[in-house]
């Protein structure tokens, strides 16, 4: 127990270490754009990860909490002139809140009735938000531009800033996920989804459980929607409660390896580069290249490597393992 | 001393009676065998007892507190746990995991849920599957399991729901004298049992459900005597041979 | 008023109705939820749209050509994917559809931009009167065809050998195999049928509809949530709530406004699965 506590610890230092000195390598405004959205997703696919990997609650529409978090900030910055980093956390409470209401009918819905549900939750605020003149409708909210700095949260000179912001994010989730892990809340949700009647027949309270791991999950996601209108400086119905977002965070999730901590990271820093760099040199968005290219991804996940990054990892460590025992064995008899 | 009095406990589905009116009790220190033909509603009983199926009239009182129609949660939490009759583990997790997830219920912080979970897989006889993953565990080891995550809740009544079912006379001996443990330990039990031989030595008390009613309730050696509880096992014809 | 609006909710509701009879064939049969079915649609309906341009074949009439090609490339679907993941776990069958949608929607807007189409000539035109009601003849042909397919789905599942082989299995799975019904045969027919539905509702909304890369997103939503509404594996169910939301689309769109309407059949689904967590005539397993 002892020993791996502290390999963890020396494990996430390490990771702080490397996250610190991408910078040196990323010079151009591009590369900081690809590490900037590395560590936004690896930040979403970890608050999916809480709810689906963990909790067995799969969720197809995260956009619905990630707007939302965007434009409690923006209003609140626009209208009343309130800080972002106070909206910010807000966005976080605003969207946990939103989410636990929700989560009360929802919890009832088991597999993919939940996950169809989640769909429809996210289609059903899109349109509330687009005919919404209040905040703007259609056409959404402009960040007013201020001078940079950490007191504005906004960098226009260069946007490794934003970088460090959302990797100091990052750290924060990864070291809660850590904690929740070895704790009774984290054995909780993985007894939920591995058996809902099993667990409450262990004296878990499912319905409160469930809704813990919602409104964490959405307050996360929340936050990262403050975060992503903070960097682009606009929000818009059709931008930021996109399906495209609510599929890429479980793809990120799916893809790197749900159920583990160090999955969704994965899976981000692998994903979201090819599709930056497949959008950038096969021509704008639009054309659906880098889409189509994350869709041919999932397929083949699931096909061939369905407990995803991880899952695979694992598995070519114990044929190594098993191979060196193997050798072990032979020499043994040899001798 | 605990006990928990069924009074009156009826559940339908639909327009079927699947439990007319069924009381008893049991108390610490003792084991309730319950038997009957299939269909007779013993499940039944054990999910609405447990908080898993609203039953629709009846009380049911444990120490005196009506735990009638509560959440299953809360009634494990005072006390009352189950297994399941297809034998129900979280497949995906370790086995000491599954059971940690038992004894989190009374220990909240992560080592001493461990102590409890060692102890309660000990005490079953399962510590050295302790690390292995649920779904690659034989079914016989699966019940031993299921009744170590049951054991780490620290139950005063636990119900096992045919628990027995598709062990080999050895493994039926080995569970037997577990059962046989845990009541001498002063725990109540209520044991549904399709396996005649595994249930009378042991039980200090039967009773037979037949279509959803309470036949018959007694010592085991009576039980098998009544005629009404034979006809309803092997039909009226063989009940009246029986007789003369 | 209401007449007219009802009739264009019915009719709508039929050709919602093919298309998640397919989704509810594919649930029964195999346990997958297909995210994919709108795109499905879409494939079908340029590929109609191509037929008409490049071959001059109507796309009315050329339905079970469609029917046709779509039924194998289900197969084909069938044999090179989802037969690998059936045994996976839960996520891998969640997602793996999900996957096959973005691909074939984004390879369309990749392919064949994301301009509008429209056949250009189609056999079926005009408007006729039924009494005091506006019938567009397109939309009325349309349906018909739905209806007929439909029924010729339900005849197929009922009366043949392969049709009941087909129901067993989504009654029970294990039994069936026990008995001797070959699944993965019977999947993969399942599966073409499934998308042989898509196909021909794809091929007859092109002789009136829009043909654009997204245009099959809104039918695969609708028809999830027409199954989810009836039961997931309950092809009556489908038909039933497909039906149902045609006609709260059209009467909600009227009467609260078009950009809600969308909007109102989530929320219908969300309200009546919360009631029914297995829906209207649901059964099996979550």
């Amino acid at each position: 127990m002892q020993r791996d506590d502290i390999r963890n610890l020396a494990m996430l230092v390490a990771f702080a270490i490397i996250g610190l000195l991408f910078p040196i390598v990323a010079t151009t405004r591009f590369s900081q754009h690809i590490l900037v959205m590395v560590v936004l997703y690896a930040v979403l696919g970890e608050a999916w990860n809480i709810m689906a990997g963990y909790a067995g609650m799969v969720s197809i529409g995260q956009a619905a909490f990630f707007g939302l978090g965007a434009y409690v900030s923006s209003v609140l910055s626009v209208k009343y002139g309130v800080s972002p980093w106070l909206g910010m956390l807000c966005a976080g409470l605003a969207t946990a809140a939103f989410a636990t209401v929700i989560g009360l009918p929802f919890s009832r819905l088991r597999g993919r009735y939940f996950a169809i549900g989640t769909i429809a939750l996210g289609q059903m605020i899109k349109v509330v938000f687009e005919n919404w003149q209040w905040v703007g409708a259609a056409t959404g909210l402009m960040i007013p531009l201020a001078n940079q700095g950490f007191a504005s949260f906004q960098f226009h000179a260069s946007k490794l800033p934003y970088y460090y912001t959302g990797l100091a994010l990052l750290l924060l989730t990864l070291a809660f996920m850590y904690i929740m892990e070895r704790s009774k809340m984290g054995y909780y949700f993985k007894a939920i989804r591995e058996n809902e009647d099993v667990a409450s027949g262990l004296g878990v309270n499912r319905t409160a459980y469930k809704l813990i791991a919602i409104a964490v999950s959405a307050g996360i996601t929340g936050m990262c929607g403050t975060f992503l209108a903070q960097y682009s400086l606009y929000v818009e119905p059709e931008y930021m409660f996109n399906h495209s977002i609510s599929v890429t965070i479980a793809l990120v999730a799916v893809f790197g390896g749900s159920g583990n901590i160090i999955g969704p990271v994965l899976g981000s820093a692998i994903l979201m580069p090819i599709s930056e760099l497949t959008r950038a040199w096969l021509g704008s968005s639009g054309t659906g290249i880098d889409l189509m290219i994350y869709g041919a991804f999932i397929v083949l996940m699931c096909v061939y490597e369905p407990e995803g990054l991880v899952g695979m990892a694992r598995r070519i460590g114990a044929s190594i393992k098993a191979q060196r025992e193997r050798r072990g064995a032979a020499r043994c008899q040899n001798s | 001393m605990s006990e928990l009095v069924v009074k009156g406990l009826t559940k339908k589905f639909g327009g079927l009676i699947a439990v007319n009116d069924v009381s008893f009790s049991v108390k610490s220190g003792e084991i309730l065998g319950l038997i009957g033909p299939n269909g007779a509603g013993k499940t039944t009983v054990f999910n609405c007892l447990t908080g898993f199926l609203k039953a629709d009239g009846g009380s049911v009182e444990f120490n005196g507190r009506s735990i009638y129609n509560c959440s299953p949660n809360a009634i494990c939490a005072l006390g009352v746990a189950r297994t399941f009759q297809v034998v129900q583990v979280l497949q995906g997790m370790s086995a000491l995991e599954n059971v940690m997830v038992g004894a989190y219920l009374r220990h909240s912080r992560t080592a001493a849920s461990r102590r409890r979970a060692l102890e309660a897989l000990e005490r079953v006889g399962m510590s050295r599957f302790a690390d292995m993953r649920a779904v690659n565990l034989t079914l016989p080891a699966k019940k031993r399991l299921e009744v170590a995550m049951c054991l780490a809740t620290d139950p005063q009544v636990l119900m096992l729901d045919e628990s027995m079912a598709g062990l080999t006379p050895t493994e039926i001996h080995d569970a037997s004298s577990m059962i046989c443990e845990l009541r001498d330990a002063g725990m109540a039990l209520i044991v549904v049992e399709h396996v005649m031989e595994a249930i009378m030595p042991i039980a200090d008390r039967v009773m037979v459900l037949d279509s959803g009613i309470k036949i018959a309730e007694g010592l085991p050696a009576e039980i098998v005597r009544d005629p009404r509880v034979v006809s309803a096992y092997l039909g009226d014809k063989y009940a009246k041979r029986v007789k003369c | 008023m209401i007449l007219q609006l009802a009739t264009g909710g019915l009719l709508l509701g039929c050709i919602y109705g093919l298309v998640s009879m397919g989704l509810s064939l594919i649930y029964g049969v195999m346990g997958i939820v297909n995210f994919a079915h709108g795109a499905f649609v879409m494939l079908a309906m340029y590929a109609s749209y191509w037929l008409s341009l490049f071959v001059g074949i109507d796309p009315v009439l050329g339905t079970p050509l469609v029917a046709l090609l779509m039924f194998g490339f289900g197969i084909v679907v069938y044999r090179a994917i989802i037969g690998r993941v059936l045994r996976g776990p839960f996520l891998a069958r969640l997602l793996v559809t999900f996957g096959l949608s973005i691909f074939f929607i984004n390879m369309a807007q990749f392919l064949w931009s994301p301009d509008y189409r429209m056949v250009q000539k189609s056999i079926s035109r005009g408007i006729i009167m039924l009494g005091p009601v506006f019938i567009e003849l397109p939309k009325l042909v349309a349906s018909i065809g739905s209806l007929i397919v439909a029924g010729l789905i339900y005849w197929f599942l009922r009366k043949t050998k392969t049709g009941l082989a087909i129901q067993a299995i989504s009654i029970d799975r294990s039994a069936a195999a026990l008995m001797g019904i070959n699944l993965e045969r019977l999947n993969a027919i399942a599966f073409g049928l499934g998308l042989a539905c898509a196909g021909a509702a794809g091929a007859l909304l092109a002789s009136y509809y829009y043909i654009f890369p997204d245009v099959g997103t809104m039918f695969g939503l609708v028809a999830l949530v027409a199954v989810a509404l009836g039961g997931f594996g309950s092809t009556e169910g489908a038909l039933i709530g497909a039906i149902l939301i045609g006609i709260i689309e059209t009467l909600g769109g009227f009467y609260v406004g078009p950009e809600y309407k969308y909007a109102l059949i989530f929320l219908a689904y969300v309200l009546i699965v919360i009631a029914r967590p297995k829906g209207l005539m649901g059964w099996g397993a979550d």
